[in-house]
């Protein structure tokens, strides 16, 4: 069923897009784009666990392929995205309540909602590397004009930036794909399909190692950009916290996950040919430089959705440096650290967005007080956080211990000891403010704002998720984590 | 056409374009670099359709017809539009003077062509300079958006760093498979119409297109 699950998963929402944006007005932009991620979460959920029994499925004669690597990718996409349409309702009905958007706005921004669903549910799904770049770079284009929905000054600076930046990155990374085709065609020939992964995982030992180095540089450098890898960063924090709330959480929980599975991909060929030790010490250098780099921006921050967006950079970090130090253990806590910091970071920035319209700023020091005020956006960023910094029982902790351990057992402590000492620091640095946030007594005449169902669904609906897979893990999701493992681990 | 006639054409054209683009680096009025970019482009597929002709694979020549289209007609015409439609002024604005930038341009053209071993590059058809050229372009296209203040020519020097891929995709790496060029021309044109979109913006916003007034985000 994998051919009808693109279709589902990428065509429906991209026509969709183009219905809401040549001429649906009103209710039902909102309505049809809550149905249609509805949809593509049960379709992904349905290819997960066909893979999960049945192994790697293909589709429309090989243009569609799926393994447990790229389910995961998926399914994170289309559930997080589901989430992240329920907690637009509520958004966008302040927004355009409050006058800050218009109603074409906001059918617009539910027209490149679900452009933006189509481009990355398409990233993990196609085959080919090249056309996989495609949708990457549509994926920019889609989430460039969902930053500059606010027609102010700072948000076309950050969309500038993200524009710039992230299409050179890409840029780069069109290059280091090129150079992969290259080092293919010798050995399949110049077919379009010389660069789909099922054939270049076949011949991945025949490549030309010079060749793959060189092609890894540009795909890490590239795609690293899209990742938010220091030092090329810089753009994410401006980008992340300047999109609407909901889309800040679907850019830092799942686009970045879908860079992520792109270097993977990469990493996967270039140890086949050259070896392991080149491609663990430039991922283990960039993911250590994340983490550290991270740690004075979210002490001293004072806008909460910037705190969160270089608290991304960090995460991001983590994943990176626990793949470079390779291994079973430290591979899988990638993967879970991949999963659980989508759910918890998509729900940390809804509830940061509700805090932002309710207080009519992002600074940190005018929402003091938001449990006492709001109690339940309140606990839902106050539990967020407290799973976000890696404590028990949450999956974080897991994931993190198991970098370590994993680090240990290759002989890499001294890295994975440093990472983690950068996290802590990160951590407690987000905790501090977070409680302050929490804690403090309010200003007088601090604002509020209404709490709707669908608001409270989006918050708590990916941290009940985190739970029930920190603590009860079905086998499902166990058997497909270590899947994914076997195939990044290159014997 | 023979491999040695292909090879030492798409080697003067491609020497070619890192002229120019030394010249765009330089140019001191947006429309002249406008101008310098949308020849460079028409080199950049003529180099195309001699690799295609040489090696008599017409993807490559359709790759050449594409540049053609969207880098010699439709992405310039866009940006010359915006240039007529904004009263600003069209000098250009770097944080560096033109002779430094020359400089910088010459100096990268001559420390890439020196340094760069092709050897896992050696190309069909022969052009030993076409590598070497791509690369250059591609820095010169990141000095461009690095010292250029406008966001116009920002967006210039992000397309000579393409018209530097492009080359090498189409003479030195044999080319791409054709659908994948075609997404990526299609994501190329999109990037450029959403830039032409924000420069008009900008204009609206701040009244010049000035990248020195994206100083609010920091930290």
């Amino acid at each position: 069923m994998t051919g009808p699950a693109f279709a589902a998963l990428v065509l429906l929402p991209a026509v969709a897009a183009l219905v809401i944006w040549t001429g649906l007005r009103g209710r039902l932009p909102a309505i049809v784009c809550l149905a249609i991620t509805a949809v593509m979460a049960a379709v992904s959920l349905a290819v997960g666990l066909e893979v999960e029994s049945d192994g790697p499925q293909s589709a429309l004669s090989g243009w569609v392929y799926v393994d447990e690597l790229s389910v995961i990718v998926l399914v994170l996409i289309s559930v997080v995205g589901l989430f992240a349409a329920l907690n637009s309702q509520s958004y966008l009905r302040h927004d355009v309540g409050s006058g800050d958007l218009s109603a074409t706005d906001q059918s617009h921004y539910y027209a490149l909602f679900l452009a933006f669903m189509a481009t990355m549910a398409a990233v993990p799904m196609l085959n080919n590397l090249g056309i996989m770049w495609v949708a990457m770079e549509a994926t920019t284009i889609c989430s460039v004009l969902l930053i500059s929905l606010y027609r102010t000054g700072r948000a076309l600076e950050a969309a500038w930036k993200y524009l710039v930046l992230g299409s050179v990155g890409i840029a780069l990374a069109l290059f280091g794909t090129m150079m992969t085709y290259y080092a293919a065609a010798g050995g399949v020939g110049e077919t379009t399909d010389a660069l789909n992964w099922t054939r270049l995982q076949a011949i991945s030992g025949q490549l030309e190692p010079d060749v793959m180095r060189l092609a890894f540089v540009f795909v890490l450098i590239g795609y690293g950009t899209k990742v938010g890898l220091a030092p090329l960063h810089t753009w994410l924090p401006d980008a992340h916290s300047q999109a609407p709330s909901p889309v800040s959480g679907l850019l830092s929980g799942v686009l970045l996950n879908c860079a992520v599975y792109a270097i993977l991909r990469f990493k996967i060929l270039t140890v086949a040919t050259a070896g392991p030790s080149y491609t663990d010490q430039l991922m283990i250098g960039f993911g250590l430089l994340s983490i550290a780099i991270a740690v004075p921006f979210i002490l001293v921050q004072h806008d909460i959705k910037r705190m969160l967006a270089y608290s991304s950079v960090e995460h991001m970090g983590i994943i990176v440096l626990a793949v470079g130090i390779g291994g079973r253990i430290a591979l899988f806590a990638a993967m879970l650290h991949l999963v659980a910091h989508a759910l918890t970071k998509s729900s940390l920035f809804f509830a940061a967005g509700f805090a932002v319209q309710a207080f009519g700023s992002r600074s940190m020091n005018r929402m003091r007080g938001l449990l006492s005020l709001a109690p339940l956006p309140g606990a839902a960023l106050l539990l967020g956080a407290v799973a976000l910094v890696g404590m028990p029982p949450f999956a974080m902790f897991t994931s993190e211990y198991g970098l370590l351990l994993g680090a240990i057992d290759g002989g890499r402590g001294v890295v994975g000891a440093l990472g983690i000492l950068f996290a802590a620091f990160a951590a407690a640095s987000l905790l501090y403010h977070v409680i302050t946030v929490s804690y403090r007594e309010p200003r007088p005449g601090a604002g509020n704002a209404e709490v709707s169902l669908s608001f409270v669904l989006s918050v708590s609906a990916p941290l009940a998720l985190l739970l029930w897979l920190s603590v009860a893990p079905p086998a499902a999701f166990e058997s497909i984590l270590n899947h994914a493992v076997d195939i990044l681990e290159v014997k | 056409m023979s491999h040695e006639f292909a090879a030492g054409a798409i080697d003067i054209l491609a020497i070619s374009m890192v002229v120019l683009a030394v010249g765009i680096v330089s140019a001191r009025s947006m429309g002249l670099a406008l101008t310098l970019f949308a020849v460079q482009s028409l080199l950049l597929a003529l180099a195309g359709l001699h690799a295609g002709l040489a090696l008599e694979s017409w993807h490559i020549v359709a790759g050449a017809v594409l540049v053609t289209a969207v880098k010699v007609f439709l992405a310039p015409v866009l940006l010359w539009t915006l240039l007529r439609r904004l009263p600003t002024s069209h000098a250009v604005q770097a944080s560096l003077s033109s002779h430094w930038l020359v400089f910088l341009a010459v100096l990268i053209a001559l420390v890439t062509i020196r340094s760069l071993d092709t050897r896992p590059f050696d190309t069909e058809i022969g052009a030993d300079q076409a590598l070497p050229a791509a690369v250059t372009l591609m820095l010169i296209g990141m000095l461009i958006m690095v010292t250029h203040r406008q966001a116009l020519t920002q967006v210039v020097g992000f397309l000579v760093l393409e018209n530097g891929m492009a080359l090498a995709a189409l003479t030195a790496l044999n080319g791409m498979p054709l659908l994948i060029e075609l997404g990526v021309f299609l994501d190329l044109l999109l990037a450029v119409f959403v830039a032409f979109v924000y420069t008009q913006r900008m204009h609206v916003i701040f009244g010049s297109l000035d990248t020195e007034h994206f100083r609010s985000l920091r930290g």
